[in-house]
């Protein structure tokens, strides 16, 4: 079965990046640039994983992997925090409760690493 | 031989007398009144003049130990006696004077009393002293300064009696002079020493006040005046409550009781109105004083420091704005950096399309320069971390020999594409310590880096041990070295030595200022041992048991 990926991220060419490499990959993607909507899509679409940017439009990173950790449907779906911001990022990750984190610039080999890991769980 | 004499007229009268009463009682017998009268009168006569004599001699008595106690004390006496005829010239002195002026009695005895006055009569003292003859009352306690025979000026109180005729009236004086030189030179020396300290504070620039125990200053230097601008007669007296407002004044009022109850000395920072209204910051240090006589007072140095709390307040903020620019700006790079590295790599990795040969190098070009530049922003973010004093380290328990192995894997395949070997020489008993893993990781990377960027061949080795309360970690290489003059150049920010061409190798200068402060952190040592065309050791040393 395809899985299904949602990233969230408001930089569009980092976007387009991701997502070209994930479906080379063979991952089906869903995009997304904001917050509010992010929650939004991962409730529609109960997505195989989450690719999530800390500071997003609307609602930021921390509190969307939150939401998503505190609902007892969704809790169980994987998130990947994917930052610019070096500072205390280990604490951050803990207080989105998020599964894992990865600091940009990053390898994308290192990307997809995480990613398969993450899925398998 | 006048005793004798006396005694023997006292006899001579005695007998006189019986043999008057018996020759009496002889011719009134033979009833010769007339001869018994005369017997009898002169037997009378005879009675009274022994009688006188034994009152003589007690009234002589008396006289003799009366002036025997005069010469007595004059002659102990340490003050110098003397007496002035009607001319005011001396007509006595005791010998004290020889301690006092330096002079005989017999020097002193025909001279005038101006004679023993610096100045003669012209003398200001001796003037004043001749007024107080003039009145013919005695006086006592008058100051004067007398002279030596060696023209030293001496100082005395002068006290003195009038002598009188028996019609009253003067015909000179007796007095005493007593040495107060020495009290007058301990007056002088506090005169200067009371001198001495009010120059002292005075010249302190900082206000400098003294409280006594009812929280009245009473003592102030001239910086606190000016500091306050209110002159010290209107401050002297005056407690906290007429001073400041009532506000203030009842927070200094509680800090310096508390100084006064406890003892113990009040390091603080105040904000006080001066007189033309403007704030201050001051930095005030109170301390208790005790006398001797068990008064309590507080001591205290003020010290304005409005414009250094301003260029704090200024450095901070600018500290703040650096802190907060360098962390912005690092984050801001690396997005960017994230989205060409990535799309680099795609490209290279032939993801998006076929790449020739010739592309592909100028994209390895494009790639090392995005490993450089990124090592940049991580290096310059570290630095501007520990400078803030805001490196964090998460201390968890490990073997060195796992983090080594983990270093030793992600840069083997580096050291052997250079054709180096990577060596390791652990010692398996080492035990666990307190490390922050990624921290440790990212200071052997630095050590590793270093090495293979100056060894040309031969190996490097990491080596492992334990040597006291350290596990000790060397990095040992067969590169060119380092000049002993540049050895304490590495520790220091933006240095570098050595040139690299290669711009995947270039570093910033900050490695090792980083690595130094990774394992200050630990509470460990770092150090560093080199050979020119032997090699290099960096070592650091990592504390077994925590401390705190």
């Amino acid at each position: 079965m395809e899985r299904r990926i949602l990233i969230v991220e408001d930089e569009e060419d980092i976007l387009v990046e991701i997502s070209f490499i994930l479906t080379k990959k063979g991952y089906s993607v869903i995009k997304c640039s904001d917050g509010e909507q992010a929650l939004v899509l991962v409730k529609q679409e109960k997505p195989d994983m989450i690719i999530l940017d800390l500071f997003l439009p609307k609602m930021s990173g921390i509190d969307v992997s939150r939401a998503v950790k505190m609902d007892d449907e969704l809790k169980n779906i994987p998130v990947l925090i994917l930052t610019a911001s070096v500072d205390n990022i280990a604490e951050k990750a803990e207080i989105a409760m998020a599964d894992d984190y990865l600091i940009k610039p990053f390898e994308y080999l290192q990307l997809l690493d995480k990613i398969t890991a993450l899925i398998k769980e | 031989m006048r005793e004798y004499k006396r005694l023997f007229l006292k006899i001579f009268f005695l007998i006189y007398f019986v043999l008057g009463v018996l020759i009496t009682f002889y011719f009134y017998d033979k009833k010769l009144y007339g001869f018994s009268v005369i017997f009898s009168g002169l037997a009378f006569l005879s009675f009274g003049i022994y009688v006188s004599f034994i009152f003589r001699k007690l009234h002589e008595q008396q006289l003799f130990e009366s002036e025997e106690r005069f010469k007595q004390v004059t002659m102990v006496s340490q003050n110098w006696i003397w007496e002035l005829d009607v001319d005011y010239k001396y007509k006595y002195s005791n010998d004290a004077v020889k301690n006092l002026l330096g002079r005989s009695p017999s020097d002193i005895v025909g001279k005038h009393f101006y004679d023993f006055f610096k100045n003669g009569a012209q003398d200001e003292s001796a003037k004043a002293i001749m007024e107080l003859f003039e009145t013919g009352l005695p006086f006592r306690g008058k100051l004067t300064n007398r002279v030596t025979d060696e023209n030293i000026e001496i100082f005395t109180k002068v006290a003195a009696v009038p002598v009188k005729n028996r019609q009253g009236k003067v015909i000179g004086f007796r007095g005493v002079d007593s040495d107060v030189t020495a009290l007058k030179d301990a007056e002088a020396q506090l005169t200067k020493s009371r001198d001495y300290f009010f120059k002292i504070i005075n010249t302190i620039g900082d206000p400098v006040f003294v409280k006594d125990r009812q929280h009245r200053w009473v003592l102030l230097n001239d910086a606190h005046d000016a500091f306050f601008g209110y002159p010290k007669e209107e401050i002297l007296g005056k407690s906290d409550y007429d001073l400041f407002p009532k506000e203030q004044a009842v927070v200094f009022w509680e800090k310096d009781e508390k100084v006064f109850t406890t003892g113990i000395e009040d390091v603080n920072e105040e904000e006080i109105t001066d007189s033309h209204g403007k704030v201050h910051t001051i930095f005030t240090k109170k301390c208790l004083y005790q006398d001797n006589e068990g008064n309590k007072f507080i001591v205290g140095v003020i010290r304005d420091i409005t414009e250094l709390t301003d260029a704090q307040k200024r450095l901070k903020e600018a500290m703040e704005i650096k802190t907060r620019f360098t962390s912005m700006v690092s984050h801001e790079l690396r997005t960017p950096l994230a989205a060409i590295k990535t799309g680099v790599n795609l490209v290279y990795d032939g993801l998006a399309g076929n790449v020739t040969d010739e592309q592909k190098m100028f994209l390895g070009v494009v790639r090392r320069n995005l490993d450089r530049l990124s090592r940049l922003i991580n290096d310059v973010l570290d630095f501007q971390k520990f400078e803030a004093g805001k490196m964090i380290f998460q201390m968890e328990k490990h073997k060195i020999n796992d983090i080594i192995n983990e270093v030793y894997h992600s840069l083997v395949s580096l050291i052997n594409e250079k054709g180096l070997t990577l060596k390791l020489d652990l010692a398996d008993d080492l035990p666990v310590i307190d490390v922050d893993h990624d921290k440790i990781i990212q200071v052997l990377n630095n050590f590793i880096n270093n090495a293979i960027k100056f060894t040309d061949k031969g190996s490097i080795t990491v080596k492992a041990y334990r040597k006291d309360d350290y596990v000790v970690t060397d990095v040992i290489d067969t590169g060119i070295g380092i000049k002993k003059e540049d050895l304490n150049k590495l520790f220091v920010a933006f240095e570098q030595i050595g040139r690299e061409k290669n711009p995947q190798n270039k570093g910033t200068g900050l490695g090792l200022v980083i690595s130094k402060e990774i394992i200050n952190g630990h509470y460990g040592k770092i150090w560093v041992e080199s050979k020119v065309g032997e090699g290099t050791i960096f070592s650091f040393a990592l504390p077994i048991k925590r401390k705190v």
